[in-house]
């Protein structure tokens, strides 16, 4: 079963694609998290969204409700991980890059970037772990 | 330049009520500390919204309550170097020049930090991790930063531990590359007037929210004007006097000192045109300029010495005070009754 080459493949697929399109997404989400209350109740009702789409996952087997799930998982993960970084960004210097005329967002990736490349890397290799181990599971049970 | 007409609340009570118009290429916000100095900086970039009022820079305007215009602070164009350390760990000076760089592509915007990296004289530490550099440098890098994105205004908080001969000499660089190189207008906030009077065109004197006081520094330690310079300055004696006599000829006048206390004394004293002989004023002495020693002289008691590295403050027990060298001091150090002679130049009326 270890040998299932196919969900190794899909699961791999599954994480790199998830990191890669959740990471833009994320951090647009984690910085209205930390500087924008009114995204409060949106964010809090996604979280909700994972249960039902990784059910129809798991009951389905298709690669879209996979990657869907996937996707949900990273971007809450990859979210919550920049939101933290972002509100650790020194005030003094957020601040007196944005007056210079920068973008807010521009001003805080250099702080940001390599924490939260490293912690995409982490959020692929649990989605890559959780697919294949969910596939395999699958297939076992069927 | 600058038009600001402005108030900010905290709570009930009013923070902030200044009124500062200013075509001065560099002005020198002055002020102790809770004077308002850094809520003006602040309020001027748009990171603190005024409660009411207006703010006008280089013609456009940035923020108008009544009409509900507030500019964010990337749109403002008025680029702060706060007094918190501002470069960010792990960034070399060139990414800090680089990132505010914000005209053209990535190649022209890699061009103007380049530019900037010889004009400021970087080229040496381009590549250094720019916070972890000594202050002086990192005010450098953070004045260069600033420049690079064009701004119409520069603005400079004084640092928390506020300004070493080292940061001061920088401040200076940065106004002169900011003013004559660039052509742009800079306001540097500083709480003492360690920083000089002649740090630039105007000084802008804040008290208790307030603006007391704006024009050219140079003259007010001869003319302090009003009690929150002299306050400021901390280089004078405030004592009330009465008018005893007015000569308009002679261009003087003779004032009774301290008329409702026990130790007053008679002090001559320049002209003071619209007062009537009997007025109550109340008049500040240059500390600096009035003789203490045992020649001739009012006798006054000693209340007070306080002795700094090169001079000596003496505070006396009749409101007067004086400052000597400790060459002066040494000799007398001793003496508990001293004689104080009051040169008419080193009174001023305030108003």
């Amino acid at each position: 079963m270890l040998m299932d080459w196919p969900s190794w493949w899909l699961s791999a697929q599954t994480a790199a694609l998830s990191a890669l399109l959740a990471f833009p997404l994320a951090f647009a989400l984690g910085w209205s998290m930390t500087f924008d209350r009114r995204f409060a109740l949106p964010v809090r009702l996604a979280a909700l969204l994972p249960g039902p789409v990784l059910l129809a996952a798991w009951l389905t087997g298709a690669f879209g409700w996979m990657l869907a799930a996937a996707m949900l998982v990273s971007v809450a993960a990859l979210a919550r991980e920049a939101s933290i970084r972002i509100a650790a960004v020194p005030a003094p210097w957020l601040e007196s890059v944005r007056t210079l005329g920068a973008p807010a967002w521009r001003a805080a990736w250099p702080s940001v970037r390599s924490g939260l490349f490293a912690a995409a890397g982490w959020v692929a290799g649990r989605v890559f772990l959780e697919a294949l181990a969910g596939l395999l599971l699958r297939g076992r049970g069927q | 330049m600058i038009d600001v007409r402005i108030r900010c609340f905290s709570g009930q009570s009013e923070t902030l009520d200044v009124e500062w118009k200013s075509e001065a290429k560099s002005s020198l916000l002055a002020g102790h500390s809770g004077a308002g100095k850094t809520l003006l900086l602040r309020a001027i970039c748009g990171l603190a919204r005024p409660d009411e009022g207006r703010i006008a820079v280089a013609g456009q305007v940035v923020f108008d309550g009544p009409a509900g215009v507030n500019l964010p602070p990337e749109r403002r164009a008025c680029a702060l170097i706060p007094s918190e350390p501002c470069l960010a760990a792990g960034l070399s000076v060139r990414q800090h020049l680089s990132l505010a760089a914000i005209e053209g592509g990535r190649v022209e915007r890699a061009r103007q930090a380049e530019a900037m990296i010889s004009e400021a004289d970087l080229r040496d530490i381009a590549s250094e991790d720019a916070a972890a550099l000594p202050p002086g440098l990192q005010l450098r890098v953070a004045a260069a930063r600033a420049l690079v994105a064009r701004p119409r205004l520069l603005l400079i908080d004084e640092p928390l531990r506020g300004f070493t001969p080292a940061l001061l000499g920088e401040v200076r660089g940065a106004i002169d590359a900011a003013v004559n190189g660039h052509g742009v207008p800079v306001a540097v906030c500083a709480r003492g007037p360690e920083a000089g009077l002649d740090l630039a065109q105007e000084v802008v004197l804040l008290d208790r929210g307030r603006l007391a006081r704006q024009g050219a520094g140079a003259t007010w330690l001869d003319d302090p004007a009003n009690d929150a310079v002299v306050r400021w300055l901390d280089r004078h004696a405030v004592v009330d006097a009465e008018i005893l006599g007015l000569d308009p000829s002679r261009r003087s006048s003779l004032l009774l000192c301290q008329p409702d206390a026990d130790f007053r004394f008679e002090a001559a004293a320049p002209y003071f045109p619209g007062l009537l002989k009997g007025a109550r004023i109340r008049v500040a002495i240059r500390r600096d300029r009035v003789h203490a020693g045992r020649g001739a002289g009012l006798a006054c008691h000693l209340e007070e010495a306080r002795e700094g590295p090169v001079s000596v403050r003496l505070r006396f027990t009749n409101g007067l005070a004086a400052e000597i060298t400790r060459r002066e001091w040494e000799p007398f150090r001793h003496n508990k009754v001293w004689n104080v002679e009051i040169p008419p130049e080193a009174v001023r009326l305030l108003r």
